[in-house]
């Protein structure tokens, strides 16, 4: 049993799985829009590549302030831009 | 703050950390101090002097620094290295109540007790912490 406890803890730590919160977006699109590159969102944003590629694929739920940026940033809402669909989560 | 200024701060306190272990070597090597001591005088001395040189090669250089600061303060970094913690964090505490239970057994109990200890030190460490973070949140 010892484990399971051990593996469910890393699981948490790590958020496998089903308990993973992926969120869709519209920031791939938008940014195809405005002919950016990851790299030069990530730097008009003050991020990483990285966690724009995250954001993009809805690996990587941004937080508040940095959805916030991203919002002002295309000039549209934050609902506009993260779909929040209830049913998935 | 600004960030280069964060950055020459820290020079700083890794000059001190080479000068500590420079202390170290000079005061062993005079006799003062034991064997032990050489191999920290070592250790703060290169890794004081490391980030010395990496924190004015990326000072020197603004692209570097503008680079150096958004990896810095990337949210998704830091949660990244929160995770990483709390993982090891994790594993830490199974691996060391079984290296308890272990040394129990090979009848070494004083050295499971220096572990045991230990552990209960790191809990207690960590229940402060929870309290002061949930306290400031």
């Amino acid at each position: 049993m010892e484990y399971r406890v051990i593996i469910e803890n890393v699981k948490h730590v790590l958020h496998f799985g089903k308990e993973a919160a992926e969120l869709k977006n519209r920031i791939r699109e938008l940014r195809r829009a405005r002919g950016l590159t990851q790299d030069e969102l990530a730097g008009a944003l003050s991020v990483t590549r990285q966690t724009v590629i995250a954001i993009e694929k809805g690996t990587y739920c941004a937080s508040l302030p940095l959805a916030h940026r991203i919002a002002v940033f295309f000039g549209e809402s934050i609902e506009s831009i993260f779909i929040f669909d209830e049913e998935e989560q | 703050m600004d960030f280069k200024k964060k950055m020459k701060i820290n020079m700083i306190y890794y000059a001190a950390i080479v000068a500590l272990g420079a202390a170290f070597i000079v005061l062993r090597i005079l006799g003062y101090m034991p064997d032990i001591f050489m191999s920290f005088g070592c250790a703060y001395a290169a890794a004081g002097l490391a980030l010395l040189i990496k924190n004015g090669i990326i000072i020197s250089n603004p692209e570097k620094l503008k680079k150096f600061e958004i990896e810095s303060k990337d949210e998704r970094n830091k949660m990244i290295n929160g995770k990483a913690v709390g993982l090891a964090f994790n594993i830490f505490i199974y691996a060391a109540a079984v290296a308890i239970m272990a040394l129990e057994l090979v009848g070494m109990s004083e050295a499971g007790l220096t572990v045991a200890l230990c552990l209960c030190g790191f809990v207690l460490i960590y229940v402060v912490c929870y309290y002061i973070l949930r306290a400031r949140s």
